[in-house]
């Protein structure tokens, strides 16, 4: 049904689109509440602001720091995710391999199945941030987390037909004081066959 | 390129350096992770590690990637690799390091470094890679009780270009 | 350092008024240092060139992390070490390829008092050169006077 260049003609047979109550049962189901990986440390508070090219002496200058009402080094409220991302080997087995380190989280659950259906391109669209207490260093960020929506049909994106979703964070700190909503919304897409055959060789 | 002013650095040592930091389990954990596919979190393996690996020394010896106030070279080998850099030597690389460890790098340290620029090669010398100048430098580490930790040689080729030979 | 002479206080920012641009030359390095180092963001779209080409994209390209790192960087250095961002809303269209330029602006929409905290709230955007990469509102507690 492919023309040379591997282009759809348009009276091919439309490829399935993926039946939304695959995931209904799985969406509004909130994870458990997972503990970070990494402390909230002076070392990774310094690296990021060598990055961002931050110099507020309240993340960096710890003898500023103990001079303020924080009495001590602040993480800026932007990092709060930084410090739940798992170590690289888990995260590339996630990616290339599929494997979660959360397999039984309900989005995790979802990606699966979205991934199943053929929906392999993935982009972060959205990102928003509530933030309700600042981060000191020394704490521990614990995390939350459910897919909120997913849509019933395919959208047809710049990147190719695909749906989004939206996945909602909470985060909190050691004392159980929440630290932050945050919502991410994300699209996942088909790539086009054009693309497809381009860049996979 | 002065070579004969560059070779009146030979034998300088540097001023002391102390790191930005104390020897943190989140670096030591980052290092692990990548090097050693160490996957564990800060808890678990903050509750077993308590020294740092040696191998990470040279790590905190880098420059930071961005700072608000860049420091430009003053150290005599800073100064040596700015002039061979200047002059198109533009290329560093290691060619040989020999460490010695003295004592363990314990979590919470404080260390502090010296670099003596204990050679530098009369001429452009030839490597497997192409020709460069040879820069030899001897690195001191310190902790916070001013005990030596490790001495190190470190041997660069400053070239042009690396040219892979098939 | 005198601190205090950083800050921008909430009694001297006016509705409409825009914050110096800030621009963020893009290259491969910013773009995988912002995933793996600043982020810990290890999806190999962000830093494995190949990888991303393989996912139909056409090369590695910013992740969401950062691109909120250095927008929320920006209105927090502008403002100075008293401000806060209390709430911020950022959504993407262009990515950040290497190679590009994001030249980020922000202005002031909204100036109000509320629970004894003295709040702004901001629009921004960060453009490349294909478009918009990122535009969003911001709303920050700034200090105020005496």
């Amino acid at each position: 049904m492919r023309n040379d260049y591997g282009i759809l003609r348009f009276d091919s047979p439309k490829e399935a689109t993926m039946d939304y109550s695959k995931v209904e049962h799985l969406i509004g189901v909130d994870s458990p509440r997972h503990p970070p990986h990494d402390v909230v440390s002076d070392t990774d508070v310094d690296h990021w602001c060598q990055y961002m090219q931050d110099t507020n002496p309240i993340y960096t200058d710890e003898e500023y720091a103990k001079t303020t009402e924080h009495k001590g080094l602040l993480a800026p409220s932007a990092m709060v995710h930084v410090f739940c991302l798992g170590s690289l080997r888990p995260c590339l087995e996630q990616f290339v391999e599929g494997k979660f380190q959360y397999p039984t989280d309900p989005n995790n659950q979802v990606n699966v199945i979205i991934e199943e259906e053929g929906y392999t391109g993935v982009m972060a669209t959205a990102q928003t941030q509530q933030h309700f207490k600042s981060i000191k260093v020394g704490d521990e960020v614990f995390w939350t987390l459910q897919m909120a929506k997913f849509s019933t049909y395919d959208h047809l994106s710049r990147q190719g037909v695909g749906r989004k979703y939206t996945m909602l964070y909470q985060f909190y700190n050691q004392h159980d004081e929440l630290l932050c909503k945050q919502s991410f919304d994300v699209l996942v897409y088909r790539p086009p066959m054009v693309t497809r055959r381009l860049y996979a060789g | 390129m002065d070579l004969s002013k560059m070779k009146e650095l030979v034998g300088q040592e540097s001023s002391s350096t102390t790191l930005r930091h104390n020897i943190s389990i989140s670096d030591v954990r980052h290092w692990c992770e990548v090097i050693k596919e160490d996957d564990r979190n800060y808890k678990e393996f903050g509750d077993s590690v308590t020294t740092a690996p040696n191998a990470m020394l040279m790590a905190w010896t880098m420059p930071p990637l961005w700072s608000a106030q860049p420091r430009p070279p003053t150290e005599p080998h800073e100064l040596v690799i700015e002039e061979l850099e200047s002059a198109g030597y533009k290329v560093g690389l290691g060619i040989a390091l020999e460490q010695k460890f003295l004592l363990p790098v314990n979590i919470g340290d404080r260390l502090s470094y010296t670099v003596t620029l204990a050679g530098l090669s009369s001429a452009e010398v030839e490597t497997s890679l192409g020709a460069g100048y040879r820069i030899d430098l001897d690195y001191t580490f310190t902790n916070q009780d001013g005990n030596v930790v490790s001495q190190q040689k470190y041997t660069v080729a400053q070239m042009k270009s690396i040219q892979l030979q098939h | 350092m005198d601190q205090a002479a950083q800050n921008v206080y909430w009694d001297d920012v006016e509705i409409k008024q825009d914050l110096p641009e800030k621009n963020r030359k893009i290259d491969t390095t910013t773009i995988a240092m912002g995933a793996t180092w600043a982020t810990h963001d290890f999806m190999p779209v962000h830093h494995d060139r190949d990888f991303a080409q393989s996912k139909g994209a056409p090369d590695v390209f910013m992740n969401i992390l950062t691109s909120n790192g250095l927008i929320s960087t920006y209105l927090e250095q502008w403002a100075g070490p008293g401000a806060r961002i209390k709430e911020i809303s950022i959504k993407l269209s262009v990515p950040n390829f290497p190679n590009d330029n994001m030249a980020m602006n922000a202005r002031i929409t909204r100036k109000w008092e509320e629970g004894g905290e003295h709040l702004i709230e901001l629009g921004f955007a960060g453009d490349n050169q294909m478009g918009p990469h990122a535009a969003g509102t911001a709303i920050m507690s700034l200090p105020k006077k005496g």
